[in-house]
C-alpha cells in the first residue's frame, strides 16, 4: 500500500505545485502575497470550460484561451486593485488582494451560478503501473506540465531581458526606475504571466477532477501559499518541492496517521520548516533594510 | 522578514474565518406584505443547495401571490446567507429573528448551521422549518423548530437494514464527510449495521469543501476488501469519490444518503456513479398530490428538474403558507399550526409533526442509464 500512497502524494503534490508556480514568482517579484491567485485560477478553470462547452473549441484552445483571459483579469486586477495603493504600506495590498479574492468568488458565482459544473471528459484518461506505482494519464500531464513550466520560468527570470529587469525591480524598485527599467510594465507583465500560471493550474485541476466551481480556488489558493513557504517563497524551484513535499506527507499521514487530520498534518510540516529555516527549503535569506 | 511572516499568518488564519461572510437582511416595513425568510446558504460551498431551496420557495410563494396573496396581502421571500458556515448562522438568525415582520424561517440547509442557529430562533419564538438531519435538533430543547426531512438516525437505520437485508452485505466500509451531518450518519449506520450482525471494516473521513482528492482513503478502504461502501456526504464529493474509486479499480456497490439525491450528481459523477444507490425522499416518479404539477412548474420555470431539497423547501413554504391563510399574520399561531396539522398534502409525501419531527419514509434511488429512478426493491 505504501507505494500505491506515495503515488497519490505525488499526484497531490503535482498540482500543489502547479498552483504555487504562479503565486510564487508574483511574489518573488513584486514581494506580494497575491490572495486572489486561487481565484484567478478558479478563473481560468472556468474560462476553459467556457471554451470547451460554449463555444466549441479545441481542448488545446480553450485551454489557451484560459489562460490569456486570466492574464486579462491579472492585468486588470493590478491595474484596479494594486497599482493604486503600491506605495502604501505592504499590509493594505494585502487586504486589497483579499478583497479581490472575495469580489471573484462572487462575481463567479453571479456569472457562471454557484453549483459544481462538470468537466466534460476530454482526456482518454488511463492509468499507468509501473514498479507499484500508479499513474493516470492526467497525473502524469500535470506532473509533465508543472517540470515544464519550472524549466521555462526559471529560464526566463534568469536568463532573458524581461527576467532580468524583474529581478531589479524585485531588488529595489526605485533603483531598478533610476536605472531606466518601465517597472510598470514589469509589474504588470508578472502579473499577466502568474496568472496564466495559476489559469493553467485551474483548468488541469478541473479537468482532472472533472469539477469546476467558484470556490475551489480558496484551498488551493491557501496551500498554494504553503508550498511556497515550504519551498522558500520567491523561489520558482522551490515551489515544486514545497508542492510536493505537502501532496506527499499528506497522503502519507492520511494513509498511516489519519484522514481526518490530513490538512494538520500540512500545516505541522510548515510550521516545523519555518522553524528550523526560516527562509523555506530553497529560499535566500534576504536581510531586511532597515 | 520572520517578523512580517507572522503577520501575515495570523491574518490568514483570521481571515479563513472569516472569508465569504456577508448577508443580506434588508427588511420591507411595508405593512400590506407577509414576510417569510429563507436561512441558507447562497454563497460559498454549499451554494447550489440554498439557490434550489430558495427557487423552491419562490415558486410557491408565486403560486400563492398570482391568486392575490392572502387575505390581499401579497407575500415576500426575504433571503438570508448563511454561507453554510456555521459561524455565520447566528448573526443570520439574530437579524432575521429580530425582524419583526418576518413571521417564520425556512432553514437552515447544513446541520452544523441549524444546530448553531435555533437557539436564538427559539428565544425569539419565531417557527422555523429545517430539512437538516441532525437528530440534535429536535432534541426538545428547541420546540419551535421543526424538520420536514427524516432524522439521521431514522435514516441510518433504514440505510442499514436495507444494506444488510435486501442487499445482503456483510463487509461495509464508510468514508463520511466530517460535520455534524456525516458523523451523525455514520455514527448511527455503524451502530445499527453492527448490531444486524454486519462488520465495518474501515472508517474514514474528509472536510467537506477542504480536499477534493480522496485517494489515501480509497486506498486504505481497497485493502480491506468491503462488499459495500457506505457514502455519507454531498453529491460534488460523492461524484468525486466515485470517480477515483473507479480510476483506481475500487470496485464496490457504493450506498449514498439523502445529501445525494440529485440531478447533479450524474453530471458530476457521469458513468461512476452508475448503480450507486441511495436514500431519497422525493422522486417525480413516487406521485403525490400535486407533485406532478410541482415538477412541471419547477421545471417550466426554472429549467432544471427539482430534487429533494427542492421539494422539501417547496412543502414547507406551502405549509408555512397554510398557516398563515389559517391561523392569520402571528408567529404564535403559526407554530401552534405546525404542532397540530394532520397529513399535510406535501409532494414529498403527507407531512404531520411528532415531537417537532416529521413522519416519512425513506425511497431507495439508483442511478440507471443516467438518470435517477427508483430500485425494484424498496426499504421496508
Amino acid at each position: 500500500m505504501f507505494m500505491e500512497q506515495l503515488s497519490n502524494g505525488i499526484a497531490l503534490g503535482s498540482i500543489y505545485a502547479l498552483t504555487a508556480i504562479g503565486f510564487t514568482m508574483v511574489y518573488g517579484i513584486i514581494r506580494l502575497i497575491n490572495f486572489a491567485h486561487g481565484d484567478i485560477y478558479m478563473i481560468g478553470a472556468f474560462l476553459t470550460l467556457t471554451g470547451i462547452t460554449l463555444l466549441n473549441m479545441h481542448l488545446v484552445m480553450a485551454f489557451l484561451f484560459g489562460m490569456a483571459g486570466a492574464a486579462l483579469f491579472g492585468i486588470l486586477i493590478a491595474k484596479l486593485a494594486y497599482s493604486p495603493i503600491f506605495k502604501a504600506p505592504r499590509i493594505n495590498i494585502f487586504l486589497s488582494a483579499i478583497g479581490t479574492a472575495i469580489f471573484l468568488e462572487n462575481f463567479a458565482m453571479l456569472i457562471w451560478g454557484p453549483e459544481t459544473q462538470a468537466f466534460p471528459d476530454v482526456i482518454q484518461n488511463n492509468v499507468y503501473t509501473f514498479l507499484g506505482f500508479r499513474a493516470s494519464t492526467l497525473q502524469l500531464v500535470i506532473l509533465g506540465t508543472t517540470i515544464l513550466l519550472v524549466t521555462v520560468l526559471t529560464y526566463v527570470v534568469q536568463y532573458t531581458k524581461i527576467g532580468r529587469a524583474m529581478r531589479c525591480t524585485s531588488q529595489d524598485m526605485d533603483a531598478a526606475r533610476l536605472m531606466g527599467i518601465n517597472t510598470n510594465r514589469v509589474v504588470y507583465i508578472t502579473f499577466a504571466l502568474g496568472s496564466s500560471l495559476g489559469a493553467a493550474a485551474g483548468a488541469l485541476v478541473g479537468m482532472y477532477y472533472k469539477a469546476v466551481f467558484p470556490m475551489m480556488g480558496f484551498v488551493p489558493g491557501l496551500k498554494a501559499f504553503i508550498a511556497a513557504v515550504i519551498g522558500g517563497i520567491g523561489s520558482i524551484p522551490g515551489a515544486m518541492l514545497g508542492g510536493i513535499i505537502m501532496g506527499v506527507s499528506e497522503s502519507l499521514g492520511a494513509a498511516y496517521i489519519s484522514s481526518g487530520y490530513r490538512d494538520a498534518i500540512a500545516f505541522i510540516i510548515l510550521i516545523a520548516i519555518i522553524l528550523i529555516k526560516p527562509s523555506g527549503l530553497l529560499g535566500k535569506a534576504v536581510k531586511e533594510k532597515v | 522578514m520572520k517578523k512580517k511572516y507572522l503577520v501575515y499568518f495570523l491574518l490568514i488564519s483570521m481571515l479563513t474565518t472569516l472569508m465569504g461572510c456577508s448577508s443580506t437582511a434588508v427588511s420591507g416595513k411595508n405593512a400590506s406584505e407577509i414576510v417569510i425568510a429563507s436561512a441558507n446558504p447562497m454563497t460559498g460551498d454549499s451554494a447550489q443547495f440554498g439557490d434550489i431551496k430558495v427557487k423552491a420557495m419562490q415558486l410557491a410563494i408565486d403560486e400563492v401571490n398570482e391568486k392575490g396573496g392572502i387575505n390581499g396581502k401579497l407575500i415576500k421571500l426575504q433571503v438570508g446567507d448563511d454561507t453554510g458556515n456555521p459561524k455565520e448562522a447566528p448573526n443570520v438568525a439574530q437579524k432575521l429573528a429580530a425582524d419583526k415582520n418576518i413571521l417564520a424561517i425556512i432553514g437552515h440547509w447544513n446541520s452544523s448551521c441549524t444546530l448553531a442557529a435555533r437557539g436564538i430562533y427559539d428565544s425569539a419564538g419565531i417557527p422555523v422549518i429545517t430539512d437538516s438531519v441532525n437528530k440534535a435538533i429536535t432534541d426538545g430543547t428547541t420546540p419551535h423548530v421543526f424538520r420536514i426531512s427524516l432524522t439521521d438516525t431514522a435514516q441510518a437505520h433504514y440505510l442499514a437494514k436495507y444494506a444488510y437485508g435486501q442487499m445482503g452485505k456483510r463487509k461495509a466500509a464508510i468514508l463520511y464527510t466530517g460535520n455534524d451531518f456525516g458523523t451523525g450518519l455514520k455514527n448511527d449506520f455503524n451502530a445499527k449495521f453492527t448490531e444486524l450482525g454486519g462488520q465495518v471494516v474501515a472508517v474514514e473521513t474528509f472536510f467537506e469543501g477542504q480536499s477534493k482528492d480522496f485517494s489515501p482513503q480509497l486506498t486504505k478502504i481497497k485493502a480491506q476488501n468491503p462488499d459495500l461502501l457506505f457514502i455519507p456526504a454531498y453529491y460534488v464529493e460523492t461524484a468525486l469519490i466515485a470517480q477515483q474509486a473507479k480510476a483506481m479499480g475500487l470496485e464496490v456497490q457504493m450506498l449514498g444518503t439523502d445529501g445525494i439525491s440529485s440531478e447533479e450528481l450524474i453530471k458530476l459523477g457521469g458513468q461512476a456513479v452508475e448503480g450507486i444507490r441511495f436514500a431519497g425522499f422525493f422522486h417525480p416518479d413516487i406521485e403525490f398530490l400535486g407533485t406532478k404539477e410541482f415538477v412541471e412548474a419547477f421545471k417550466t420555470k426554472y429549467n432544471k428538474e427539482p430534487d429533494t431539497y427542492a421539494a422539501l423547501a417547496y412543502d414547507s413554504a406551502r405549509l408555512l403558507l397554510k398557516a398563515i391563510a389559517e391561523k392569520g399574520t402571528d408567529r404564535k399561531q403559526i407554530k401552534k399550526y405546525l404542532e397540530t396539522v394532520k397529513d399535510f398534502p406535501g409532494v414529498a409525501g403527507p407531512v404531520s409533526f411528532k415531537n417537532n419531527d416529521v413522519e416519512r419514509g425513506i425511497i431507495i434511488l439508483t442511478v440507471k442509464g443516467g438518470k435517477i429512478v427508483p430500485v425494484d426493491i424498496q426499504a421496508e
